[in-house]
């Protein structure tokens, strides 16, 4: 039901009308169609789901709709009036058919009933906490948070008269501790950059329910494919879509899904900060996540047989990889990831940041790039990159050692990748090739 | 958006505590400090709407005129508990003129009314200590009619919250600690 009048246009005239009587009720979208296969699965979800046909010309595919203003009429005028704008496409910055087309891929692959997409991950992280914070809110985060987020959290709150207290995520104790009356938000990621720690999301969702908070969380790393966030009931789940839902290292973007109820609330901040998402760019991202899952499947095989071969190089010191049994959580990675543990690997090198610079050298196939969640493998070292903001004693202090490396692992042939590794570590200690030993 | 108020999230919100009346439970409350003399300092508390925590971060000064042994630094009790019944009656008023198409450009309302301190003194036991009788007006100008606004009036006497707290006997539990 689209409007709140429908059926009662008399009450009002006559005055006999009062709120109950009101008859519009959330729904999922908005969308052009009803086309969120929700009963399909992953692959079927990403090529499908959203997709908007031009029914005039019958062209396949969703069109861009490169403009920045619609037409408008008596429909769209009396939305306006009535505070139903997000169905009515009115102004780019508002909606455009490009963003709710590539919105409800991203929805039916959440499992979520609305999401939203933003010009950046960054842009959809401050509008989400801007909308569901209130004046004087808490927020219990990650000491481990990215950059970014972190800064957001740190320096900007403030001016809005919110905190903020950073824990460890794993520590599900030291998360409830943190706990204050003015508490609102539980923000984490669900695998952490770089050392790829878990947050207990069962955990985390039990204590949001016990205090009456939110759970919102940045599933990154992770990705639909590897985690349903909103199937474990957190209340919001937040992509930078950058990464592995573009996947082709192209575009900036962002995205937020949950209930119709909490995106609804969010949509009106992003009109107020901007950052909406473009046309072009939606298209570029719709038609990048026909192949999510195609990629993620690939991503996943890749990074472990990759975390294998380097946790046996003798020249490795420590990997770190959920899919892993040496991984500090990998019974939690096991019960909350059902093997699905993500494309991402970090690992530390005998010799300390200046071995692991020279092994970015000798390595011809990942390529020296912060981000992550290319079709190329990317490769970066966080202490001067993702975490470059911390002094090295912080950095010590989260586990960031002396040559770590992290890893996006691509689409490539794994065994290219391997053999890529391997004739770079033979090179850089000058000794044997390890890879025929093993494969 | 009509006098500024989203009439279709009223409407999904209505619909919504019809399907899940918990949604619809608001629990409120204020933790009030003694200052000095007849001033003291109030700090609402954080609201729960249905399942989740609203933050209240909000605190207000209340004292007496200095006829009544204050400094007169801020609102009295009685002009704070009357504040809150006209705002909570004009938000009522006001959604409830948007329902009805009605544009409003200027709304006003007024409460007056008149207690007997000798309740308060003890002077009359027969006296009681608080109004006898609160009279208000809305002066309203839009493009509704007499009729309509008065059907508003008697909507709000209906379905306001302060206004039903106020006209009704509640039950009030006191207890010390100490």
């Amino acid at each position: 039901m689209k409007k709140s009048y429908s059926g009662i246009e008399d009450k009002r005239i006559t005055g006999d009308l009062w709120f109950h009587h009101l008859k519009r009720e959330r729904s999922e979208g908005p969308r052009l169609k009803d086309n969120r296969y929700s009963d399909y699965k992953e692959s079927t979800k990403s090529i499908h789901a959203g997709q908007y046909d031009d029914p005039k010309t019958g062209a396949l595919g969703t069109p861009i709709y490169q403009c920045s203003t619609f037409y408008l009429n008596k429909n769209t005028y009396g939305a306006i009036e009535e505070g139903r704008g997000r169905d009515e496409l009115i102004y780019t910055r508002y909606g455009n058919p490009s963003q709710w087309s590539v919105q409800e891929k991203i929805a039916a692959l959440e499992n979520a009933e609305s999401s939203i997409v933003f010009s950046s991950g960054m842009s959809a992280i401050s509008s989400t906490l801007l909308a569901i914070l209130d004046k004087g809110s808490h927020v219990v985060s990650s000491r481990d948070i990215y950059g970014g987020t972190y800064n957001f959290l740190y320096e900007d709150l403030d001016k809005y008269g919110m905190s903020v207290s950073f824990v460890s995520p794993t520590d599900i104790h030291e998360i409830e501790n943190s706990i204050q009356e003015n508490t609102k938000v539980l923000y984490f990621e669900s695998l952490t950059n770089p050392l790829l720690k878990l947050v207990p999301i069962q955990e985390l969702v039990a204590l949001g329910k016990k205090y009456n908070l939110r759970v919102i969380i940045d599933n990154t790393f992770l990705t639909p494919y590897n985690l349903k966030a909103l199937d474990l009931g957190v209340d919001l789940v937040i992509n930078s879509a950058t990464k592995y839902l573009n996947g082709h290292s192209d575009l900036i973007a962002g995205t937020v899904a949950g209930s119709r109820k909490l995106i609804d609330r969010i949509w009106p901040q992003m009109l107020k900060n901007g950052g909406s998402l473009d046309p072009h760019a939606c298209f570029l991202l719709e038609r990048s996540l026909k192949t999510f899952a195609l990629r993620l499947r690939t991503h996943n095989h890749n990074a472990m047989k990759l975390a294998t071969y380097l946790e046996n190089h003798p020249r490795i010191k420590r990997v770190y990889y959920p899919g892993l049994a040496s991984h500090d959580q990998y019974e939690l990675a096991n019960e909350q990831l059902k093997g699905r543990n993500s494309g991402m690997v970090s690992f530390e090198i005998d010799g300390g940041d200046e071995k692991a610079h020279e092994l970015l050298d000798h390595l011809q196939l990942p390529k020296e790039a912060t981000s992550l969640g290319g079709v190329e493998s990317l490769i970066s070292l966080p202490y001067n990159t993702s975490q470059a903001s911390l002094t090295k004693k912080q950095q010590k202090a989260i586990g960031i050692n002396d040559g770590l490396i992290r890893l996006s692992v691509g689409v490539e042939d794994i065994e290219d990748l391997i053999q890529d590794f391997d004739h770079a570590i033979a090179t850089l200690f000058k000794t044997e090739l390890n890879y025929a030993k093993q494969y | 958006m009509l006098n500024n108020i989203n009439i279709a999230g009223l409407s999904e919100y209505v619909n919504e505590v019809k399907e899940t009346p918990k949604e619809g439970n608001a629990s409120y409350g204020v933790e009030l400090n003694w200052v000095s003399g007849t001033k003291t300092s109030v700090k609402t508390k954080n609201m729960v709407l249905g399942n989740h925590k609203l933050i209240r971060n909000f605190e207000f000064m209340i004292d007496e005129p200095t006829q009544l042994l204050g400094v007169n630094s801020a609102p009295n009790p009685a002009e704070y508990m009357l504040g809150g019944l006209a705002g909570c009656m004009a938000v009522t008023f006001m959604a409830g003129a948007t329902a009805l198409d009605i544009e409003i450009n200027a709304l006003k309302l007024e409460i007056d009314g008149e207690l007997d301190l000798q309740g308060f003194l003890g002077i009359d036991d027969e006296t009681r200590a608080g109004f006898p009788k609160l009279k208000f007006v809305f002066h309203v100008d839009g493009n509704g009619t007499v009729e309509q606004y008065q059907r508003l009036m008697e909507r709000v006497t209906k379905h306001s919250p302060n206004f039903n707290t106020i006209r009704h006997e509640v039950k009030m539990i006191g207890d010390i600690k100490h």
